[in-house]
């Protein structure tokens, strides 16, 4: 259904009782289909505040208290402690939903354990520590996003002589990170938590991380 | 619209039948068809009413990327990054070109220059009349060449090289970074633009300042400077209501 029907009388003319009840009934019987419907019928105002098109999950850590990196594999961030630097979403996805996610923050100050390496392949991790975005559903964990940045200037691969000591000591101090990230996920999944945690290249290197921030957005629709 | 009747009676008056016609067709017209915003109220539409969102694979042999669909917005992805590809080690770079002898422009350089693997490293679709906002994430490492000599040690600065990250939306900037000095670094740039219903081409382009390492010796070694490219991704969303 979704077109009714009308009934139109001259002047003069004696509607019948089934002429009259015809456009009620067809009004009664109707439902509401495309037809019936204009082009851009619902703006984003329509769409309901609760049990929304997009969720948002946000962590700001904004103290100065610093949380010192130095494990060669990842750990969640925790400036104080007791308060980790992650969101819990709980979300159950209903269809594909994507899953959004942004980090930033700010580094202080680094240590190098030696040198930042003498610039070959194999030394390249003496120079680096790195993000990730790291999710866990009720069902599997993915690294969302990740991004590397140098402790220092060096460049990329040169050629040293043998035994020389090539490195920098002279880190760069009190830069901001940031990296994002899109991530498609399946129906029927819980997104448990999302966490931001950093790791060294090298062992004996450090660096320390002030304020931090995840926001996650979960668009369904 | 929400207009129903439009010519009012009054008791006792005289009716007269084009007036009960004009008022019907009005009613049956907006119905059939004219349906809109005004007929709905506020806030009652939620995702279990909605048809649930589509993914579609975008990706090519060298470029990750996805399509996905729902009703209010569309998302658009590409990426290319060292750890989901080939399990390269995060500390380690995607690919590396050599600044000093490869051919590179003064201007803006596509990123297929570094590399023909980025030939698909472009968001292209159909958009709808709407917004379109995202972000492109680059992680990269333009450095200073450190060349040491043997006696004594000589190294060679050159600080002032410096590179700059564009997004170009069918071929104009529309986002850009400044000036990045030596270091690895990566970027995360939020745009946004109004789009009419039109082919939209998305694509990441940059361009450096590499003159030749100035050594302080002036002895005589061959400088090598590469860009260095660990990861890149853009994202475009198209929202459409």
């Amino acid at each position: 259904m979704g077109k009714i029907t009308n009934q139109y009388f001259e002047g003069g003319q004696a509607p019948t009782a089934a002429q009259l009840n015809a456009v009620y009934n067809s009004v009664a019987a109707d439902s509401v289909k495309d037809v019936n419907l204009d082009t851009e019928w619902a703006q984003r105002k329509h769409f309901s505040d609760s049990n929304s098109i997009t969720s948002l999950y946000t962590f700001d850590y904004d103290g100065t208290t610093e949380q010192t990196i130095s494990s060669t594999s990842y750990t969640t961030i925790n400036n104080t402690g007791s308060n980790p630097s992650q969101v819990l979403p709980s979300y159950t996805t209903h269809g594909h939903v994507l899953v959004r996610v942004h980090a930033s923050g700010l580094i202080t100050t680094c240590t190098l354990d030696v040198d930042d390496g003498n610039g070959t392949s194999s030394q390249i991790n003496r120079n680096t520590y790195a993000f990730r975005l790291f999710m866990t559903t009720n069902s599997t964990t993915v690294d969302l996003a990740n991004c590397t940045y140098s402790f220092t200037e060096k460049a990329a691969i040169t050629t040293p002589e043998v035994s020389v000591d090539m490195g920098i000591r002279d880190s760069i101090q009190y830069r901001t990170f940031a990296f994002s990230g899109l991530f498609a996920l399946a129906p029927n999944n819980t997104i448990e938590k999302i966490e931001l945690q950093a790791c060294v290249g090298h062992n004996g290197n450090t660096f320390k991380v002030e304020h931090n921030h995840i926001q996650v957005i979960v668009v369904e629709n | 619209m929400k207009v129903f009747t439009q010519v009012g009676q009054k008791d006792l008056d005289q009716v007269k039948p084009e007036n009960i016609n004009d008022n019907s067709r009005q009613v049956v017209g907006e119905y059939n068809g004219k349906l809109d915003g005004q007929n709905f109220p506020v806030a009652t539409i939620d995702k279990l009413q909605l048809t649930p969102s589509t993914l579609t694979s975008q990706s090519t042999v060298n470029v990750f990327g996805f399509k996905h669909e729902g009703q209010t917005q569309d998302y658009h992805f590409v990426r290319r990054w060292n750890t989901y590809e080939g399990n390269i080690n995060v500390h380690l770079p995607l690919h590396s070109f050599d600044l000093q002898n490869n051919s590179w422009s003064s201007g803006w350089n596509c990123l297929c220059d570094i590399d023909s693997s980025f030939n698909d490293f472009v968001i292209e679709f159909q958009a709808s009349n709407g917004m379109l906002h995202g972000c492109f994430d680059i992680n990269f490492r333009h450095g200073v060449d450190r060349i040491l000599d043997s006696t004594p040690i000589a190294a060679s600065w050159s600080a002032d090289w410096w590179s700059r990250w564009g997004l170009f939306c069918n071929g104009v900037l529309i986002a850009e970074t400044s000036r990045v000095y030596p270091r690895l670094e990566n970027l995360s740039v939020p745009y946004k633009v109004f789009v009419g219903s039109q082919p939209i081409r998305l694509e990441l382009r940059w361009k450096t300042i590499n003159t030749d390492p100035v050594d302080e010796l002036g002895v005589n070694v061959t400088p090598i400077s590469r860009m260095e490219i660990y990861g890149a991704s853009i994202w475009a969303c198209n929202t459409k209501r």
